[in-house]
């Protein structure tokens, strides 16, 4: 169906909750406040985001002596003058999922030789931006009745754990199962290994386990929302360019070479359980909507840093997808 | 937090940013990768094999050499509205996505469909130049230089021969679409081979060229023409042939004339934007790398063409270059067009030398024919991932080939091939009308380069593409020139007569005008038949 709208061959079952879901902002604040407005812009009852949420980069912003300030920003010396000029700056780092640290000259020639230093600042920001984003949530989500379900992603450090669990009105639903609507939902942060060594890795064997866990939860699996960070193997969810150890792209024939990389647990475990829909990140490049048996798999994809958000609008009804549709906000 | 009790992140110093280990950061790419696939498209045997010439004829007195220079900053203008775009959005796919998202949803489509229609034309065209500039000349050398009369009549019919035509077209297509069916690693290798293969043809013409002297070319080249034409001399009598049919073939310099030869090589010369920047999500520290790499992939070309123009000319004269060009060779020894290999294998005499040659030659248009479908399959992606197109154009096969969306491209050209067959359009038009139609979508991605820093301030203040020239942004300066260009070139096509554009004004707004049309229609058709969800499939959602 093209022209026409995606909806199942049972026209007749009735709505049961409306939502929209997506993944892997990495500290774009743009994106994390449209993800908020996209709970009105669709008109969805639930919004569901599916991990990674935390930034790959922070920005020393120099205060030098004569009250201005300076950076090196991707390769481009910038600088301001004053406040507006500082906002500014600072807008455009965050627009690019980054995090912006003003600090002395001494301080930043001091984070740059000491990795202590700057495992601190990293943490300090990262969690100090969250919790900005989930006061955020919970103040006006709440005021508008929207469900937020939010779960850190692999990239996502260990301290982002506790400040989504003292959320107010945002649940955090990683490791547990959860209601979305009349939907059952298992979410699972965890990735396979990958080159990088995240925070969330483990083993295939180990991520089957996790996973299966919660799914034995569930009471009617094929009626139930999987939210898993990583996308199934071989699903054409999970392509990515290949890499090298030492993180440089792989080139064949002078070309990047892409691979699939995603879970085969994760999906064993669709093939198993059958979900009535599974909902993927991890893999910005693999955009995509498959088929894995009955079950509806979803990758969105990921623009964070051209301040786009990628996410789905999704209708379920009563063991059945009525509609779904990618969208770029 | 103590300093001891702090999580490790993995965090380095990364050229002014502090970086945590974290999925996706990738370390520097190599630029030559990105610049093979930008130089694919306006790879300097096209421009010597299917243009050149050409050039000569339309503009007596004109300089290639003026030309091609002139055509340097329209290569560059192009290259930069494009590169500094996807600098801006990174994983944005192509004109459809960057058109659809700077300016309207309404004309990205028009870009896309113009974009398409380019596509299908000049798939069209390599189809069409596998036997007019490969297998026929291929034929008539090596029959001509090995003696074999059957082999030359078969020569001249494939070229004339509607059937004929349309089977090794059919077979390009095929070709093509086994290699990408084959998934992207066998491609790439594939991609590669023929890449060497073509330049290696080049160049092998152009050290031959380079150290026989034109005294034995001549030598060679008259004995060779008298078996079939009784004159000892053919080589001035080509000439000669030419000045009395009123064909200048030593022209003074003229800039006016030089100004059509211009448009012609911008034909080939203005698409060096294919790549895609690869390397990672947080946007790399050059601000021009991506444009920098699109730009040489429009000069290199440009450079080695003046380079081997200049080897030609001096090896074979660029008055019987330009006399065998505008009034042919003599009788007997005339063949499809008269290329630089076919040339190149006469001054050798060896059938062999042909045969290797123009082998090592043909395999570019498989080549070129495989890039361009793969603007096709990724509008189709795009539209389907829209909700435009079914769902099911986006199954790929087990080696990763979307083999669906790829036949219904192959498919779609092929039909417009055969137009272009019955219809008897001619070889050269078709890549114009390719050329004018694929201007409209570029022009429209100069609009986008103009407009972006006022449509789209934030992306831009975010972007690494914040320079300006006296307080005009670069990008919008390169969008004017890039729009400059398209209008241009559009202007000399229609003007000047020499290059057939303007003696069918119908059919030309019908492969140029009539698909941007198309794309409009098509946008208000989507959204009258999905309604509100055709429109928020784009639409930005405002910020909470």
């Amino acid at each position: 169906m093209g022209l026409l709208n995606r909806k199942s061959k049972d026209k007749s079952s009735a709505k049961t909750i409306s939502l929209y879901y997506a993944s892997d902002l990495h500290g774009s604040e743009r994106c994390w406040r449209k993800f908020l407005g996209a709970g009105r812009f669709y008109e969805v009852e639930a919004l569901i985001m599916g991990g990674d949420l935390t930034g790959k980069a922070v920005v020393p912003i120099e205060h030098r002596a004569d009250g201005g300030y300076s950076t090196e920003f991707l390769g481009e010396e910038r600088t301001a003058a004053d406040a507006e000029g500082l906002a500014e700056l600072v807008d455009a780092i965050r627009f690019n999922g980054m995090y912006p640290w003003i600090a002395d000259a001494a301080e930043i020639a001091d984070a740059r030789i000491d990795e202590r230093v700057r495992d601190r600042i990293f943490e300090r920001v990262m969690v100090d931006e969250l919790q900005r984003w989930i006061d955020l949530a919970d103040e006006r989500m709440a005021a508008h009745g929207i469900a937020v379900y939010v779960m850190p992603g692999n990239d996502d450090p260990w301290s982002c754990d506790s400040v989504l669990e003292s959320a107010k009105h945002v649940q955090a639903c990683d490791g547990r199962v959860v209601r979305v609507g009349p939907h059952e939902m298992i979410s699972v942060a965890y990735a396979n290994p990958t080159p990088w060594s995240s925070p969330r890795e483990v083993p295939e064997d180990e991520l089957y386990t996790m996973i299966q866990g919660l799914a034995e939860q569930l009471e009617d699996p094929t009626n139930a929302i999987f939210n898993l960070h990583v996308p199934p193997k071989a699903s054409g969810l999970d392509t990515a360019n290949e890499m090298n150890d030492d993180l440089t792209l792989r080139y064949v024939s002078g070309q990047p070479n892409p691979v699939p990389v995603g879970s085969t647990a994760v999906r064993q475990i669709i093939e198993e359980y059958q979900p009535l829909l599974a909902l993927h990140g991890h893999i910005h490049e693999s955009r995509g909507i498959v088929k894995i048996g009955r079950t509806l798999a979803i990758n969105t994809g990921s623009e964070y840093n051209s301040g786009h958000i990628h996410g789905a609008v999704i209708t379920l009804a009563d063991h059945a997808v009525l509609k779904h549709q990618l969208v770029v906000g | 937090m103590s300093t001891t009790d702090a999580p490790s992140h993995g965090t380095s110093d990364n050229g002014g940013l502090f970086t945590r280990s974290a999925t996706g950061l990738v370390r520097g790419v190599p630029p030559r990768s990105s610049l093979i696939m930008n130089l694919i498209p306006g790879h300097p045997t096209q421009t010597m094999a299917a243009v050149l010439l050409f050039a000569l004829t339309v503009g007596p007195g004109g300089s290639p050499y003026l030309a091609m220079l002139l055509v340097v900053p329209m290569s560059l203008a192009f290259s930069y509205a494009f590169g500094y775009l996807t600098q801006m959005i990174p994983r944005s796919g192509g004109d459809y996505m960057l058109v659809s998202r700077v300016i309207h949803p309404a004309i990205g489509y028009v870009s896309v469909f113009c974009m398409t229609t380019a596509g299908l034309l000049s798939n069209a065209f390599f189809a069409l130049a596998i036997t007019t500039a490969g297998i026929a000349p291929l034929c008539s050398a090596v029959g001509l230089i090995g003696g074999y009369p059957g082999l030359v009549e078969f020569g001249s019919t494939v070229s004339s021969s509607k059937g004929w035509l349309l089977f090794f077209g059919a077979i390009i297509y095929i070709i093509s679409g086994l290699m990408q069916l084959a998934g992207w690693k066998t491609l790439l290798r594939i991609q590669n081979v023929f890449f060497v293969m073509v330049t290696l043809a080049l160049v092998i013409c152009g050290v031959v060229a380079l150290f026989q002297s034109k005294a034995d070319f001549i030598t060679n080249f008259n004995t060779f023409a008298s078996t079939f034409t009784g004159d000892s001399d053919s080589y001035h009598g080509t000439i000669k042939a030419a000045t009395d049919a009123g064909i200048d073939v030593a022209p003074a310099f003229s800039f006016s004339a030089t100004i059509p030869i211009v448009a012609v090589f911008a034909t080939t010369a203005i698409f060096s934007y294919w790549s895609t920047f690869v390397g990672g999500e947080l946007r790399q520290a050059s601000s021009s790398k991506t444009a920098r790499n699109m730009a040489l992939g429009g000069i290199i070309p440009l450079i080695i063409v003046a380079i081997f123009t200049a080897i030609f000319f001096r090896g074979y004269g660029s008055d019987f270059l330009r006399a065998a060009q505008a009034n042919g060779l003599p009788e007997g020894i005339a063949g499809p067009g008269t290329s630089i290999f076919y040339l190149s294998s006469i001054g050798v005499g060896s059938v062999a030398f042909a045969v290797i040659i123009f082998v090592l030659y043909m395999v570019f248009w498989p080549l070129l024919m495989y890039i361009s479908t793969l603007q096709q399959t990724r509008a189709i992606f795009a539209m389907s991932f829209d909700g435009v197109l079914p769902q099911g154009v986006t199954k790929v096969n087990s080696r990763g080939c979307p083999w669906l969306a790829l036949v219904i491209s192959l498919i779609a050209s092929y039909i417009v091939f055969i137009y272009s067959v019955w219809n008897a359009t001619g070889f050269f038009q078709v890549l114009v009308y390719a050329l004018l139609v694929q201007l409209i979508a570029m022009a429209l991605v100069g609009v986008a380069g103009v407009l972006v820093p006022y449509t789209r301030p934030e992306l831009y203040r975010a972007s690494t593409t914040v320079k300006s020239v006296l307080g005009i942004p670069v990008v919008s300066i390169a969008g004017a020139g890039a729009i400059l260009t398209a209008v241009f070139v559009w202007w000399a096509y229609l003007h000047y007569d020499a290059l057939g554009t303007n003696a069918d004004i119908p059919k030309l707004l019908m492969w140029t005008v009539g698909p941007a049309v198309l794309g409009i229609l098509f946008f208000i058709a989507v959204r009258i038949i999905k309604g509100p969800d055709a429109e928020r499939v784009y639409r930005e959602i405002p910020p909470e």
